[in-house]
């Protein structure tokens, strides 16, 4: 046992030392990196580049800087440091218009991002404060970083200042920030979760030692056994409570985005408007046992459909059956000529007409 | 829609009786308990059914009408009834004047117990409800969205349906339902039933088969553990079981994996159970069990059947079992399977899961890290694996005093790595998209190990 007991204490001294070595704390540290004085004295031109964006210029307003963004712009920094210097980015800006701001890392060569760099923005007439924690393994050493500024349609965007920070405290509140940061619904979840994070690592990295300590305290220390055992079923309960609140948020955001929404508006995880026009198609496809299916985005669509609208038939394109069946192809087009769809290729259908239409891309069309 | 609600319910009621008298029939040695009977009935009721109504469509060439369902449904019931009247020279008939005094007995049982004991379970009652509510909800408002439900199991099940019979015609796109042919149909047909209760094959009743598999899978891990093990541990790892993310998850996804695993479960523990001296009754559900999990998925054949032949020849070369209840036990699970198996056979359906199966040895270093990382770290199990692991590698010279714990630990490591060593080692894993779902295949064996490892080794804490 006591042999036990020693090994016990070194692993566990060890297991410190590790922890700590790897968890330096950092002095409380700023840097200016984007303002309007910075661009004034010419120190930021340099740093900064304009990318994917008609108008490369920033003007100024409201003690900011306006970018008229095309509605996906790039602001390029171009200065490398790791996050072992700066921890926090901080950005403060106004939009006129729904925005959703992506920080990625070395932006012209890995291209590193995730949703933990991702932030929605609604228009408003005030700045407002946007952080991002560096402490993640996409800026561990970065060369460049690029923010995205993404937007339906043309916006405004005043920034007012960038910030690169070194938070000396904070570590663990930013853990738990990221632990409990919920990943968007994935069409794989099915089969994986997108892991909880902490600083880009999926966190049960910083319980295994916990859990294994508590673990060997059950098995060789019976005076510990009571205790570790409630702090084990505690672990359990966190983790538990923190999958439950991503179930709830994937019900949430299945409620916001399909249930919610009128008809015409309604999307459906990562097949859009699919699953109105599989109702639609089979309110429609009365009198014909197959129909020609041609579909634009996920390679799914087809094998979907087969299932929505069974016992209608969906068959490859370019099958000799009457019906054809479009979905957001916007290079299959009717012609008035000689009444046949054609695609870029040539006429794909016999003469006919059609018979329903369900967007400019999409319809049902029958030869005579 | 409340009617067609209630009709599902009577659906799936009907179902128990069959499975009961076939509980009950097992169950020569007296060793299952009333709530074990109870559920395990369930499962095999409708197991049994569906093999039932394949048959008489496929080989009786029968369309599925109300006669074939309800003839699949209650003509067992003569049959096993008939079986047990042979054996015991009665028929466990219910008593309704045992129903209160029962009830009565329940009442106080519960009472009896600590106030520690009744928080947990009070918290378990109160997290399932929270869960079940959730997987109804989804499962009323979103249609059949993931890729196996409306490639293979929910389109095999609507084809059916819509079909009245199993498609035979091999040239036709929807051979046998569509999808991919080798899938066992015990999930599909289970839906056609819900969907004919229903009276049309909507997404909303069909795919509530999810929420009833994990329910029974709860209450069979629970009632299936012996009355000697601290009821505490036992609440403790029943909610342990129903917060694994992934499966929880799979209570609301149209899959075939939750059934699959309570098949699994049941053929694993129930060995474990006889080994621990629990009575031959086990042994033999072990392979009924076994015959249904073949009837469920493709791993049944293809890794469990094969693995539970070498353990069984191993305990019957160290004596651990007689000849003759080891050449029972595979007689009535051969029996039990012989309808799906020998179709399988006659139509050269693929063992493996594709239907162009390649099987060659390779090395897929690039999938260690992935493997790893869903297993251990992205919380689909909370820290279960990790905690088998610690458990063997810490505490597994505390083993060597238990040849019961011995076999289930073993089945499950063999288990674990031949689904994980598929992945790693042949060509088998196209994209990692089964090997979260398989391991979760596992997860109730995995809690019920550490739940009597603590009860053997440990058993004397009292947290209280």
């Amino acid at each position: 046992m006591i042999n036990m007991r020693f090994k016990f204490i070194l692993f566990f001294a060890i297991f410190i030392s590790v922890f700590l070595a790897s968890h330096p704390v950092w002095a409380e540290e700023t840097k200016v990196i984007f303002d309007f004085p910075s661009f004034v004295s010419g120190q930021a031109g340099e740093t900064w580049q304009i990318f994917n964006n008609s108008d490369e210029g920033l003007y100024p307003q409201d003690e900011g800087l306006l970018l008229h963004n095309d509605g996906d712009a790039y602001l390029i920094y171009n200065q490398p440091f790791g996050y072992d210097q700066f921890n926090n980015l901080m950005i403060e800006l106004k939009v006129n218009r729904p925005l959703v701001i992506t920080l990625t890392a070395d932006i012209q060569t890995l291209a590193q991002t995730s949703f933990e760099f991702q932030r929605a923005l609604d228009p408003s007439d005030d700045y407002q404060v946007i952080n991002f924690s560096l402490r993640h393994r996409f800026f561990k050493n970065v060369k460049e970083f690029g923010i995205n500024l993404h937007s339906a349609g043309a916006s405004d965007v005043v920034v007012k200042q960038i910030k690169l920070e070194a938070v000396g405290a904070g570590i663990v509140k930013q853990a738990v920030s990221d632990y409990w940061r919920m990943a968007p619904y994935s069409p794989y979840t099915v089969n994986l979760f997108p892991a909880p994070l902490i600083f880009g690592h999926p966190g049960f990295i910083v319980f295994i030692p916990v859990l294994t300590v508590l673990i060997l305290l059950v098995i060789y220390f019976q005076r510990w056994r009571k205790w570790a055992l409630i702090l084990l079923v505690a672990l359990w309960l966190i983790t538990d409570l923190r999958m439950a609140y991503e179930f709830l948020n994937y019900h949430l955001v299945d409620y916001r985005s399909y249930l919610s929404p009128s008809t015409q508006v309604k999307s459906f995880r990562n097949y859009g408007d699919f699953y109105q026009f599989a109702d639609w198609v089979e309110s429609h496809c009365q009198g014909f046992s197959n129909f020609n299916f041609y579909s634009f985005g996920s390679s799914h669509l087809p094998r979907i459909l087969t299932y929505l609208v069974y016992p209608l038939d969906v068959l490859p394109s370019g099958n000799q059956t009457k019906a054809t069946v479009v979905y957001n192809r916007q290079d299959i087009k009717y012609n008035d000529q000689d009444s046949r769809l054609y695609n870029q290729q040539g006429p794909i259908t016999d003469p006919g007409e059609i018979i329903a239409v369900y967007n400019d891309d999409s319809f049902i069309f029958i030869e005579q | 829609m409340i009617f067609s609600y209630l009709k599902i319910i009577l659906a799936i009621l009907i179902l128990w009786p069959r499975g009961y008298l076939l509980a009950y029939l097992i169950d020569r040695s007296k060793s299952f308990g009333f709530g074990f009977k109870f559920f395990v009935g369930w499962l095999l009721g409708i197991a049994g059914f569906t093999l039932d109504v394949f048959a008489a469509n496929v080989f009786g060439h029968q369309p599925l009408t109300w006669w074939v369902f309800l003839g699949s449904s209650v003509t067992q019931i003569f049959g096993f009834g008939f079986m047990i009247f042979i054996a015991e020279k009665k028929l466990p008939w219910p008593n309704s004047k045992h129903f209160i005094p029962w009830l009565k007995v329940q009442r106080q049982n519960f009472k009896s117990w600590d106030l520690l004991t009744k928080s947990a379970f009070g918290f378990l009652v109160l997290t399932l409800i929270i869960r079940v509510g959730a997987s109804l909800w989804q499962i009323t408002y979103i249609p059949t969205y993931d890729f196996d439900a409306w490639n293979n199991w929910n389109l095999r099940a609507k084809v059916i349906y819509t079909q009245a019979a199993v498609p035979l015609d091999s040239n036709q796109n929807f051979y046998l339902g569509g999808g991919i042919k080798s899938y066992p149909l015990n999930d599909s047909i289970f839906k056609v039933w819900l969907a004919f209760a229903a009276g049309d094959f909507v997404d909303r009743f069909v795919n509530l088969a999810s929420l009833i598999y994990y329910l029974l899978l709860l209450a069979i891990f629970y009632f299936s553990v012996p009355k000697n093990v601290n009821r505490l541990f036992k609440i403790i790892a029943t909610y342990a079981l129903s917060s694994l993310p992934l499966l929880y998850f799979h209570s609301h996804v149209p899959y075939a994996d939750l059934l699959f695993s309570i098949f699994l479960f049941l053929t694993v523990i129930s060995i474990f159970y006889f080994l621990a001296g629990l009575g031959n009754s086990y042994f033999y559900l072990s392979g009924i069990a076994l015959a249904f999990s073949i009837w469920t998925k493709n791993e049944g054949l293809s890794i469990i059947f094969p693995v539970m032949v070498f353990s069984s020849l191993y305990l019957l070369i160290i004596k651990k079992l007689r000849f003759k209840d080891w050449f029972w036990h595979w007689f009535f699970a051969a029996l039990t399977i012989f309808p799906w198996l020998a179709f399988r056979f006659l139509n050269r359906l693929d063992i493996l899961s594709g239907d162009s199966s390649t099987f060659n040895l390779v090395f897929n270093s690039q999938f260690i890290s992935e493997v790893l990382s869903s297993i251990f770290l992205r919380s689909h199990f909370n820290f279960l694996w990790l905690a088998v692991f610690m458990l063997i590698i810490f505490g597994g010279n505390n083993l060597k005093r238990s040849l019961s714990l011995q076999y289930l630990t073993g089945l499950l490591a063999v288990i674990f790595f031949s689904y994980n060593g598929i992945i790693i080692f042949t060509d088998k894993a196209y994209d990692l998209s089964a090997l979260a779902r398989i391991n979760m295949q596992l997860t109730p064996l995995a809690v019920a190990l550490i739940m009597f490892y603590f009860h053997k080794f440990f058993a004397k804490i009292k947290l209280s």
